[in-house]
């Protein structure tokens, strides 16, 4: 199979192979690609030259026009053939000039001309097939004689069912994509009809194609999306028609692998071998080389057998009034089993598989010795295949072949279709189904909507590691996206107008009350059924997320904006447990119009009803262990480090880990960091500063909390765990060292003695699991496919057995912004005279002018006073972005830490408005720069300056700015007015400077 | 509640028509194939008991009159009989036996621990004040009190009675047992122990298994058109989340009370039930002039019929669709699902049949409305009412599990969806007669 591969393939191919050691086997050909690669030649234009009487016969008795738009259903890419009806030959010869038509049909003579002129012209003036359809076989041979397949392509007689036009395009485009299809010696399979009777192979290509299109009918009832459903029809048998002998020899040698079955006539009508039996002949010499290949042999005059003629070829009488219904039974042998019925020793009927579905319950069930008997008759991979899955055909038969002994078989061939299964559901969002085998993990959908950012990143990465990355690269790591379910956007829009919630006051009123309104209401009757049956299967905790249209989009952050609620799901009532899930949704859909979200908006392009909600529920990754639910380690894994140190660089990223739940990275809490390139480079330069600063509590959920949505409480839901309680639960041993006093150093692992420091060192610096590299891997293709640095949210679950895989569960991915093309821009050292600020610690890059307005928390601050000082600068804020004007913002510690010990606590939304944040250090304290999350992010979104000022250089002129106008003053807050300032921050270097302006 | 546009009678009028018959030969063929045992067949093709009484009333102008009424408990192995309480001057005895042998394949079809009953008393409504109906419901519950109750059999409105009659039931037999039972009736309003939901269940019902069908035959829910005829509480609920699930409805009807005669309503864009909503009057009767401005085409008789849709959906009368009028239905039809009680005749059936449409039969389609009872029986026994999204989720799985058994069969089987139906309802009851002991 030609592959082709363009530049970003490459890359991504060559990025896996330089990580992993391993050559991706990308099966480069989609489905929707396979597909296109058969028939391609298609007859869209037909021109139909009949009377009005007979074109009446075609459409009204047979229903032509529905029969071809039912055929072309399962593609609808592909529209019916057009007909246009003419009742002239003088008239056809006119459009056939004017037009490209793909096939003539002439049925019966017309008014105006004889058959054979009329086709001998058109001919000379098109090479468009030409088929005659009429009601006297006498006038049909007649003409057929004389024309000995000049001018008339092919003949067939009208027997009063509309059907054959069906029949004579799909042996037209049979006969020519014959020519032009190669992918059929790989994978198509082909009838092959030896019959020169005009009356006898009207009717055979007519049953023989409604018995293909019966089956094929019959195999699209898995649960498989468009594309392969498109592949599967394309893949039907094409059907191979001769009226002469030596070609059907021919086409035989040349199809001998890809025949389902041969149907031939017994006797030629003419020619040297009149009235000898040839298709005996025939079938004894396909007999030898192929013994299984089912004949059909059939005869007006008696068929004299050889008594040694193998009693498996069918002989059929022309005459016999059963003629139909043998061949009918014939084919639908030859097609393919549609069921696959087990039955045991006793020939008792034990199971039946009639779709994949059933496959996959039978593998399971069925006793190892049935597998084995049914395998040696290479029964599954036949199935499979007469059901147009010739890979996965092939790869079963291979199991068939080797594997003899029941469980080994049983196993063998689950993996298989496991793997099968999970390529095709990883990386579709398919509709939610509800009796979908649950083992899967696969992203569904409820309604018919946008999916929202969220839900698309996540099928995003589905359909990276689906595509790209397999079992035998990480053999001790399983990567896979969690369970969801996404409530799609239209769901949100009925929500929202059958209930009426929109009002001119909605955007006025405080949040609890629109989240009670919003509550107060029902969801929609569409997704009840399907949201109920998907609880009553989950028993694990959910998380119920927002995924708006504007959220996580390439350039906009919108993280942390909307509410996520976390739900134990422990209760045994199902009902108790879906009234808690559709409050949840409810609440998420009322939190579009928090007045946090309402302030956000407004710093962005884009306006509130621009904003439409997609909601996912998702498992949420982790182990139960007593009454708390957590993942091993949580994690967040960026491609680009906008503080790298050592020898690692800004392109090199970094990756945040934490045990427990991922709040204690959002927080900025302690965590755990390590360069993705260089894992074992340590965090922290002595045993002592792994102690002090490595994490000694975790978040885990609290699965008997009981809460209320509306005042919904985090606290109550979540519980900080002392790392003692995850060395109880056994799950510290591969993310753990011990440090024991007596030698200062730490020891890879737990011991009985000493401490425990949660450093991953097994992970980082022993490989316990590929964690670094599989990370590495995700960020690279990640961002080579979207081409911009992306940030990964992930939890990983290590299982307390050997035998079972560590799961790497990727929960979202993000954009990062771009670092962005670097200025020259060329920062001296610092001035005094001219400048207010000079950092060599800066984020962001470029110029910014003019701006006059400063809001700074004045020296005298106390840090008891932090909560009290958000309101403060929230007031000034909305101020300030009312009135249009963009602002420094100074203040000490960690600008948005959930710790108000550690800084100014605020949202985002309290201050959208700022153009450059200053940090400066408070007092004696140095606290670590700001890296919770959400906080961060839309930082970095808005392309807002963060300068960090150190006590010894570039400190703050306090004294300059306590001497500017004031326009403003409260407690702690002061804002004031400058002459016009220039900020300068170099994104390269890290250097910034805030100045006054020369005049 | 009164059923919108609905005759019960018209078929016991024409012509000597026996609708409890009917049922007995539809039990029959039915049994035939279950190879039923004559014991079991004798039990269920007769109702268990039968109840006829008189009910004395002091009328306004302080006249004594004496109204008859009935309670028919067909069967309550399964539990306790569920059906409704009609007020009707021509009702028959041979009517509400059938109808409540319909409840008991209904209640056992959509798997509710339910049995079959019916009753109601002979009278006509709109010649009775409000205090006269008062006095006629109190004195039905006074002389059936005994043989009714959460545990027995529990009514429900049906023709011409509504909510307001059950709570003077319900009144009457609390103020007899001496405590609360609002498990007694169904049908009540919401702020007295009706159930939220109960209004949407019917129409919604008929949505869900009519989804489910569509997905069984591969087709798509929003590519496929339908038509309705009728426009009450089935019709409207069944129009909105039909379209809701992306679907078009290009026809309704109603029943006009002024021309005494049905018209339909057609809008190839799609018909929008809201809009449609507020220009009809209290008894069902859509605004024609309003209708025409709004973009509507209004046909006089059985347009609906006549469309060229993939659905056609009954919910107003029985015998819409007959061996008359079923040549006249378009080959784009491919489902027809019945939103009202019997609007296929077996004949039209049968033809329908062999030109290879679907026919879902009433009772296990507008089963939505009876299994919504259910709930509210339940929510009232407990005293726990729940939220509408339970109600409705609950309904949607009841719903599908049933039509899947249904059609499962159907397929197993190679028979009539309806056959399958009935096969699966009456083993069911026949099974719970059995381990009962009863035969």
């Amino acid at each position: 199979m030609n592959i082709s591969f363009n530049d970003k393939e490459k890359k991504i191919v060559s990025c896996i192979e330089e990580i992993t050691g391993v050559k991706p086997k990308i099966d480069q050909e989609k489905p929707v690609e396979k597909a296109d690669n058969l028939r391609k030649y298609r007859i869209k234009k037909i021109l139909l030259l009949s009377s009005s009487y007979d074109y009446f016969l075609l459409e009204e008795e047979g229903r032509l026009s529905s029969l071809f738009t039912e055929r072309h259903s399962y593609d609808e890419s592909e529209t019916p053939p057009e007909i246009t009806h003419i009742e002239s030959g003088e008239e056809c010869l006119k459009l056939i000039g004017e037009n490209n038509f793909d096939l003539l049909i002439i049925f019966n003579k017309p008014k105006d001309s004889d058959i054979r002129t009329l086709s001998t012209k058109t001919k000379s003036i098109s090479k468009v097939p030409i088929v005659l359809l009429g009601n006297n076989i006498a006038e049909l041979s007649n003409i057929v004689e004389k024309d000995k397949g000049v001018t008339i392509d092919k003949t067939f007689t009208w027997n009063g069912d509309g059907k054959i036009i069906l029949a004579i395009v799909q042996s037209i485009e049979d006969s020519i994509n014959l020519e032009k299809d190669k992918s059929i010696f790989e994978e198509c399979r082909c009838i092959l009809l030896i019959e020169n009777s005009i009356q006898f192979y009207s009717t055979f290509l007519l049953v023989i194609y409604e018995e293909i299109w019966d089956f094929s009918n019959s195999i699209m009832k898995d649960d498989i999306n468009a594309e392969q459903r498109i592949l599967r029809y394309n893949r039907r048998p094409y059907v191979f028609h001769t009226l002469d002998f030596d070609e059907g020899k021919a086409l035989y040698e040349k199809y001998k692998d890809n025949l389902l079955c041969i149907v031939t006539d017994n006797q030629q009508d003419s020619g040297k071998k009149r009235g000898k039996q040839i298709g005996l002949e025939l079938a004894s010499k396909v007999r030898k080389e192929k013994p299984s290949l089912p004949i059909a042999i059939q005869s007006s005059e008696p068929i004299n057998a050889d008594k040694s003629l193998d009693k498996d070829i069918k002989l059929i009488s022309k005459n016999a009034p059963n003629l139909i219904i043998s061949l009918k039974y014939f084919l639908k042998e030859c097609l393919g089993p549609q069921e696959i019925v087990f039955e045991d020793d006793g020939g008792k009927e034990v199971s039946r598989v009639r779709n994949m579905k059933d496959l996959g319950n039978a593998l399971l069930s069925i006793k190892g010795d049935t597998l084995v008997k049914y395998a040696k008759r290479n029964v599954f991979s036949k199935w499979l295949k007469a059901r147009g899955e010739v890979e996965l055909a092939e790869k079963f038969l291979r199991a068939e072949e080797e594997t003899k002994y029941g469980e080994h078989l049983r196993k063998k061939l689950l993996d298989i279709f496991e793997e099968y299964r999970y390529s095709h559901t990883q990386a579709a969002v398919t509709s939610y189904q509800r009796d979908t085998l649950e083992a899967q993990t696969n992203i569904s959908r409820i309604g018919n909507g946008a999916l929202g950012g969220k839900a698309r990143g996540l099928t995003f990465l589905a359909k990276l590691v689906s595509k790209y990355i397999s079992d035998e690269m990480f053999p001790d790591l399983k990567i896979t996206v969690p369970r969801t379910i996404v409530l799609s956007t239209d769901v949100f829009d009925t929500f929202v107008n059958q209930n009426n919630l929109i009002s001119p006051d909605l955007y006025h009123i405080p949040d609890e009350r629109i989240a009670a309104r919003f509550m107060g209401a029902s969801l929609p009757a569409t997704v009840l059924g399907d949201l109920r049956s998907f609880i009553k299967k989950t028993r694990k905790p959910l998380v119920v997320r927002s995924s708006g249209v504007l959220e996580d989009s390439l350039l906009q952050s919108f993280a942390g904006i909307y509410d996520s609620i976390l739900l134990p799901n422990e209760s045994w009532e199902t009902d108790y447990r879906f009234q808690e899930v559709c409050n949840a949704i409810k609440y998420v859909y009322a939190s579009t119009y928090f007045e946090k979200a309402r302030t956000y908006i407004k710093s962005t392009p884009k306006n509130i009803g621009d904003e439409k909600m997609a909601v996912l529920i998702q498992e949420v990754v982790g182990t139960k262990h007593e009454s708390y639910f957590y993942p091993t380690i949580s994690g967040v894994a960026k491609s680009y480090n906008y503080y790298p140190s050592g020898p690692c660089k800004p392109e090199d990223g970094i990756v945040y880990l934490a045990l427990g739940l991922g709040k204690a990275i959002v927080d900025g809490g302690c965590t755990y960091c390590f360069c993705p390139e260089r894992p074992n480079v340590p965090m922290f330069g002595t045993p002592k500063d792994f102690i002090k600063y490595s994490q000694k509590k975790f978040y885990a959920l609290n699965l008997k909390s009981i809460y209320q949505i509306a005042n919904r409480n985090e606290e109550t839901s979540l519980i900080k765990l002392d790392t003692e309680a995850a060395k109880n639960h056994g799950v510290l041993d591969k993310i753990a060292s011990t440090y024991l006093i007596k030698d200062d150093r730490l020891y890879p692992g737990i011991y009985d003695e000493g401490s425990i420091v949660i450093d991953f060192c097994p992970i980082t610096n022993y490989d316990a699991i590929p964690l670094a590299k599989a990370l590495k891997l995700l960020l690279r293709i990640s961002e080579i496919s979207l081409g911009y640095p992306v940030e990964i949210e992930f939890a990983v679950n290590l299982s307390e057995t050997e035998s079972h895989k560590a799961e790497l569960v990727i929960l979202q991915i993000r954009s990062m912004l771009p670092p962005g093309k670097t200025y020259d821009i060329v920062i001296d050292e610092c001035d005094p005279a001219r400048d207010i600020c000079y950092s060599e610690n800066a984020l962001g890059n470029g110029i910014i002018d003019n701006i006059r307005d400063i809001v700074y928390v004045k020296s005298s601050f106390d840090m008891s006073n932090s909560n009290l000082v958000v309101g403060q600068i929230r007031k000034i804020n909305s101020k300030l972005m009312g009135e249009g004007k963009p602002f420094i913002l100074i203040g000490p510690g960690r600008w948005g830490s959930a710790d108000p010990w550690l800084g100014i606590p605020v949202f985002w939304s309290d201050i959208a408005g700022v153009k450059v944040i200053v940090e400066t250090p408070f007092k004696e304290r140095t606290i670590d720069p700001s890296q919770g999350s959400h906080f961060f992010h839309d930082l970095i979104s808005s392309q807002v300056g963060y300068l960090i000022t150190k006590g010894s250089k570039g400190n703050i002129d306090w004294k300059w700015l306590d001497s500017l106008p004031v326009v403003e003053e409260t407690q702690d807050v002061r804002h004031v007015i400058a002459p016009p300032l220039q900020i300068k921050i170099d994104g390269k270097s890290g250097k910034a400077v805030i100045r006054k302006k020369d005049k | 509640m009164t059923k919108e546009g609905y005759n019960p009678f018209k078929a016991a009028q024409k012509e000597g028509f026996n609708p409890f018959k009917m049922a007995q030969q539809q039990f029959d063929r039915i049994a035939d194939k279950l190879n039923l045992d004559e014991p079991i067949r004798d039990l269920l093709r007769n109702p268990l008991r039968e109840y006829i009484f008189a009910i004395p009333i002091r009328m306004d102008d302080g006249s004594m009159k004496v109204f008859r009424g009935f309670r028919v408990q067909h069967n309550d192995a399964r539990g306790p009989c569920k059906g409704g309480i009609r007020f009707h001057p021509q009702e028959t005895l041979d009517t509400v036996r059938a109808l409540g042998m319909w409840m008991t394949w209904k209640c056992a079809v959509s798997d509710i621990p339910l049995g079959g009953g019916k009753g109601g008393i002979i009278c006509d409504p709109h010649n009775l004040s409000e205090r006269e109906q008062e006095k006629l419901c109190r004195g039905w519950v006074r002389q059936i009190a005994r043989d009714i109750g959460p545990v027995r059999d529990v009514p429900a409105p049906d023709v011409m009675t509504s909510g307001q009659h059950m709570i003077w039931i319900m009144d009457e037999y609390q103020t007899i047992m001496g405590g609360q039972y609002p498990g007694l009736i169904t049908g009540k309003p919401v702020e007295l122990g009706g159930s939220l939901g109960r209004t949407e269940a019917t129409g919604y019902g008929v949505v869900y298994i009519l989804r489910e069908v569509l997905k069984e035959m591969k087709m798509d829910i929003t590519k496929s058109t339908a038509s309705v005829q009728g426009f009450g509480n089935v019709a409207r609920y069944a129009v909105a989340l039909f379209t809701q699930y992306g679907g078009k409805v290009t026809s309704v009807s109603c029943w006009d009370q002024g021309d005494n005669c049905t018209y339909s309503y057609v809008k190839d864009k799609g018909v929008d039930a809201d809009e449609l909503i507020k220009i009809t009057d209290r008894f069902g009767t859509i605004d024609k002039k309003q209708a025409e401005k709004l973009g509507y085409k209004v046909h006089k008789g059985e347009e609906w019929l006549k469309q060229e849709v993939d659905i056609l959906i009954p919910a107003a009368l029985e015998h819409a669709i007959t061996q008359e009028n079923v040549n006249e239905i378009k080959p784009s039809v491919k489902i027809i699902i019945c939103g009202a009680n019997g609007p296929v005749t077996p004949e039209a059936e049968d033809i329908l049949e062999k030109k290879g449409v679907t026919v879902i039969p009433d009772f296990l389609a507008n089963a939505g409305g009876v299994v919504c009872s259910y709930y509210e029986q339940v929510q009232s026994n407990e005293n726990y009412y729940w939220t509408k999204e339970e109600v409705l989720g609950k309904l949607d799985n009841k719903m599908t599990d049933a039509f899947y058994k249904v059609w499962e069969l159907a397929k197993r089987k190679k028979v009539r969806v309806s056959d399958a139906a009935y096969m699966i309802a009456i083993s069911r009851v026949a099974d719970a007669c059995k381990l009962r002991g009863w035969v």
